[in-house]
């Protein structure tokens, strides 16, 4: 029924994927939604993935929540934006501000965020998921950083040790 | 000013705390998401993809051999205004033919053709038993949402058997698109109130043109509440009468035909009804949550009924994707209980009636087999669903343990009349 290697991959890494959606999505229904969405549109595709399918997944995942398009009664239709959701976990202090200013950022410098800064991506990597230039990755983050309130600077220092 | 670490700490922060509760389960959503991305793709390029692409899906055939081209069998089946668009064909030489189906969650339907004169065939699936001797696929047995498993025709040798899957660009009339539709006219029973939101609206308002009086009977559809959300429906300016967080008692599929609560009379000449979705007593916003989907429908109840053991049966039933109308009523009070003969033309339903001694355990016997579901009686009665006889079996009621006192007891035969 399933291609394979399908399952054996949504078992090793869809709780790792989740994770990467949730971050992106700041709501976990909507996270597992966008997980599923994603991991569909590979399984459809399946027989096509040379090699590991994991970036394959990613790029998907990524472009999925940049472009996301909401299931409808027939069919699909366009949402400029994801809502913002109200987070409640009264324990994060200072981080929840910074959580806050993340969920205000525009969609794709979200992503940019998250794939840098959590998934540790490079610049490179990074403009290949998200199917952009280099130099583009580095001015969505440049500008993300500073609604963050952090320093846009530091990216240059980072970039230069690695 | 925030550094680097900081986001990098909130962002693993806010990781961690992501619990992976349906890991178990994720491969078999994507499988059925992906189902019905191919169906919808299938519907756009015509019926020779559609019948590839569905064959696809069919995990294995029992004895017989797969034939793409069927020659006889019609392109689609009708029931209840559902058009079914034929899918899959398996052909035998043996006096056996089956498929196994992989679950869907829309219906299905199988038909059949004979290669001799001889039209009876048992169509078996879950644990029910369907008879038939119409003509060459001139009948069918519907199979419902959610259904996965093994479909067997047994017959005279040289048995072809058909799959339909539902064909969702053809509705019948009715409030809503889609599978989700509320249909105008359920059983004799008029719609007269009907709404379905847009996706993420939480409130929804149904004025109810309820000049009939009577029993009104709702039905509704939920999808995509998260958890900690509750909805609620009830009477505008009056009582509620649902209050739940569980969407899964609401059909996905024509919610008209799953009629499951019935609210009395009086209603106001400008009632309404309403259902909401709150959290915490709150009222949730229109939006807040981008993917649920509500619908809500009213129909007005059935002025047709026949009393039987003091129970009202109604006098049409939809059962099983057909339509049957009340051909004959057993009834008595005391020894000995009713039975009833199946005629031996048309295809036929029975349902019962049994008010006794409480908690007295009645069970329906057919041909003296008493396999089926054992249901206690109180002093108001109880009484089973629908249950499929064929022509010419003997139908009874039989109580288990002495000394019941059996108040009154019916049965009732329905015959298919669509």
């Amino acid at each position: 029924m399933h291609s394979p290697g399908f399952e054996e991959f949504v078992a090793a890494r869809s709780s790792s994927l989740l994770r990467t959606a949730f971050l992106l999505t700041r709501d976990h229904a909507l996270a597992e939604d966008l997980l599923q969405t994603a991991l569909t549109k590979a399984y459809l595709t399946w027989s096509r993935v040379d090699g590991s399918p994991e970036p394959y997944v990613r790029k998907i995942l990524v472009n999925t929540y940049a472009s996301w398009w909401r299931r409808k009664w027939n069919g699909e239709r366009p949402t400029e934006e994801l809502p913002e959701r109200q987070h409640d976990d009264a324990k994060l202090g200072e981080s929840g501000d910074l959580w806050d200013a993340l969920g205000r950022l525009p969609r794709r410098q979200r992503a940019v965020v998250v794939l840098r800064y959590f998934e540790d991506v490079t610049a490179a990597q990074t403009a290949d998921l998200l199917g952009i230039s280099v130099g583009t990755v580095k001015s969505q983050t440049s500008k993300a950083l500073a609604k963050l309130r952090i320093d846009p600077s530091l990216v240059d220092d980072e970039e230069g040790t690695r | 000013m925030n550094t680097l670490q900081d986001l990098r700490a909130t962002l693993d922060q806010h990781a961690s705390g992501v619990h992976d509760d349906l890991a178990t389960s994720r491969v078999a959503a994507v499988a059925g998401r992906a189902r019905v991305v191919r169906r919808r793709r299938a519907a756009g390029v015509g019926a020779a993809a559609v019948l590839a692409l569905i064959t696809a899906g069919v995990l294995s055939a029992l004895p017989g051999q797969r034939d793409v081209a069927p020659a006889q069998a019609p392109d689609s089946f009708n029931s209840l205004g559902w058009s079914y668009r034929l899918a899959d064909t398996v052909r035998t030489d043996d006096d056996r033919v089956g498929t196994e189906l992989e679950q869907s969650d829309l219906p299905r339907l199988v038909s059949w053709s004979t290669a001799g004169d001889d039209q009876r065939v048992v169509v078996r699936f879950n644990n029910e038993t369907w008879t038939s001797q119409s003509a060459d696929f001139a009948d069918f047995v519907w199979l419902p949402p959610n259904f996965g498993g093994e479909v067997t025709v047994s017959g005279d040798a040289g048995l072809t058997m058909t799959t339909y899957e539902l064909d969702e660009s053809v509705s019948p009339a009715g409030v809503g698109t889609g599978p989700e539709l509320f249909r105008e006219d359920v059983a004799g029973l008029d719609l007269v109130g009907a709404a379905v939101g847009e996706p993420g609206q939480a409130e929804l308002v149904v004025p109810v043109d309820a000049q009939q009086g009577g029993t009104i009977e709702i039905a509704y559809t939920c999808q995509q509440l998260p958890k900690g959300y509750l909805f609620s429906i009830g009477v505008v300016g009056g009582p509620g009468f649902l209050d739940t967080n569980n969407c899964r008692f609401g059909t996905t599929f024509d919610p008209g035909g799953s009629l499951n609560i019935g609210l009395p009379a009086p209603w106001r000449e400008d009632a309404a009804l309403e259902m909401r979705v709150t959290r915490r007593g709150m009222p949730v916003a229109d939006g807040a949550l981008p993917d649920l989907e509500l619908g809500l429908g009213a129909y007005a109840p059935s002025a047709e009924v026949v009393v039987a053991a003091g129970h009202d049966f109604p006098r049409v039933i939809e059962y099983a994707g057909k339509v049957w109308q009340v051909d004959h009523v057993a009834e008595g009070a005391g020894a000995p209980l009713p039975r009833v003969t199946v005629p031996s033309d048309g295809q036929y339903v029975v349902t019962n009636w049994v008010a006794a001694s409480p908690q007295t355990p009645f069970v329906v016997s057919i041909d003296g087999s008493t396999d089926g579901q054992v249901l206690m009686s109180g002093l108001e009665g109880a009484g089973s669903g629908a249950i499929p006889v064929g022509a010419g079996q003997d139908v009874g009621l039989e109580i288990r343990g002495d000394g019941v006192d059996i108040t009154q007891a019916a049965l009732v035969l329905y015959r298919r009349v669509d």
